[in-house]
């Protein structure tokens, strides 16, 4: 269960029993910042799996937290991504007819801008659309936000699998 | 052991359905509208009580009766100006009045708070009491004895109160309770006020395990019309006791079956108290 309601219910729960054990979450609930202002220092430590983290693009990330407030999740990371792979597509394609850029996408092979957020660094989609360059990583909350702990070509930083006991 | 923590946890939850529920029942018992804008009501109850966490550090279970007086007051004046109108009107126009006064509610509260999911933070989130095998988890405990404190409170309302009698006097006859001095709009407005004040007294106690956002209601609406027909529609103590059927069954048919069937399972005996006993489990009010 990963809406924010059940992610914060199985953490405080976990607590309630004594579980000091990490909690692995399915990306949603876990990974935007309400996470973070629901369970406050209990936050801490939780790993979740992403599609992609901020800290991958730490210079863009930094701008990003600046205007907005708050960290970049990883739909603002991968939505980001896809409209630097449109806008490429159509640069390349010289046109805007739909068929020019369906066919310049389908050929992109991109590893710069935001592209460099998703996980792999690149976007190069495969026959049935995908980037097949891309793969999930796992996070984990440090302080105000997810970091990237693994696969180790992508971590920033090491996980930690202990928890302080709460109780 | 499982049967008996199920029960136990259907029973703090199903508490404060009770109170929840009751607040639907009193205004169909008192003013025979049914209310389908009380679930928003417990929305604006559960954000009163968040900024009074987030703004004024008040614990949701002290800012409840916060939440209470805000809502009573808004209820006080929807009953006034707005649903006072159609009192004797037909039964469609009281539905698209509440049904109005529902989606303005629940898109008011979208324009004015936007449509994040809101939670506070208290300590005891995180505590929980062992009673041999039994496990009782504290934000369900306080919340489940603030319904019982304020149903009582309620009871001793409407038994020995001037107020609460007038209430009880035009519910059973308002020609009769306006023959003998009461002034039955003024009542009427009470009435209203005091029942989606209670369910926004129980949407604030129950902030510690649940998050707030403008659709919050939603999921309670249907379940607050299942308590009340289990209980009786009109039946403030029928309310309670079909808050706590309802939790038990929540809570065992969780144990028996996939968790998907929950409710299903709930609505299953719904249909056949309908069928089976349209006036409700308990009767009168």
């Amino acid at each position: 269960m990963s809406y924010l309601n059940d992610s914060l219910l199985i953490i405080r729960t976990m607590r309630q029993q004594g579980l000091t054990i990490p909690a692995i979450g399915g990306a949603a609930g876990y990974v935007i910042p309400n996470f973070k202002e629901g369970l406050g220092d209990l936050a801490e430590n939780t790993l979740s799996v992403a599609s992609a983290a901020g800290d991958a693009i730490p210079e863009i990330s930094a701008a990003y937290k600046q205007k907005y407030g708050s960290f970049m999740t990883h739909e603002a990371v991968a939505f980001a991504a896809a409209t630097d792979a449109m806008i490429q597509a159509i640069e390349i394609a010289g046109t805007d007819d739909p068929d020019a850029v369906r066919d310049a996408l389908d050929a992109l092979e991109y590893c710069e801008g935001f592209a460099k957020g998703m996980p792999g660094g690149c976007i190069n989609f495969d026959e049935n659309g995908h980037n097949a360059v891309t793969y999930p990583i796992m996070v984990q909350w440090r302080g105000d936000e997810p970091v990237t702990v693994y696969p180790p070509s992508d971590a920033t930083t090491d996980p930690i699998w202990t928890l302080e006991p709460t109780q | 052991m499982a049967y008996l923590q199920a029960i136990l946890d259907g029973i703090l939850l199903g508490g404060v359905y009770g109170v929840i529920s009751t607040g639907l029942s009193l205004v169909f018992g008192v003013l025979g509208v049914v209310n389908f804008a009380q679930a928003e009501f417990l929305m604006v109850g559960m954000y009163v009580a968040y900024f009074a966490w987030a703004y004024l550090g008040l614990d949701p279970l002290i800012a409840a009766p916060l939440a209470f007086g805000v809502v009573f007051v808004l209820g006080f004046y929807s009953q006034k100006l707005l649903v006072g109108r159609v009192m004797s009107a037909p039964p469609a126009a009281q539905i698209f009045l509440t049904v109005g006064l529902m989606i303005t509610l629940e898109n008011g509260a979208l324009v004015l708070f936007g449509s994040d999911f809101r939670s506070v933070n208290v300590p005891y989130q995180i505590q929980g009491f062992r009673l041999g095998e039994l496990f009782v988890s504290a934000p369900y405990l306080y919340a489940f004895l603030w319904a019982v404190v304020i149903t009582g409170a309620l009871w001793l309302f409407m038994a020995r109160s001037w107020t609460g009698r007038a209430i009880r006097a035009v519910a059973q006859d308002p020609m009769a309770a306006t023959l003998a001095g009461i002034n039955t709009a003024r009542t009427y407005n009470i009435a209203f006020g005091l029942g989606v004040g209670l369910t926004a007294f129980g949407g604030a106690v129950i902030l510690p395990y649940i998050t707030v956002s403008p659709t919050a209601g939603v999921q309670f609406a249907v379940l607050m019309f299942t308590v009340v027909v289990l209980g009786g529609l009109g039946s403030t103590t029928g309310a309670l006791v079909g808050g706590i059927v309802v939790g038990i069954i929540q809570s065992l048919s969780g144990l028996l079956f996939p968790i998907q069937l929950q409710n299903l399972v709930l609505f299953i005996i719904f249909i056949l108290v309908l069928a089976l006993r349209p006036q409700g489990l308990l009767k009168g009010v």
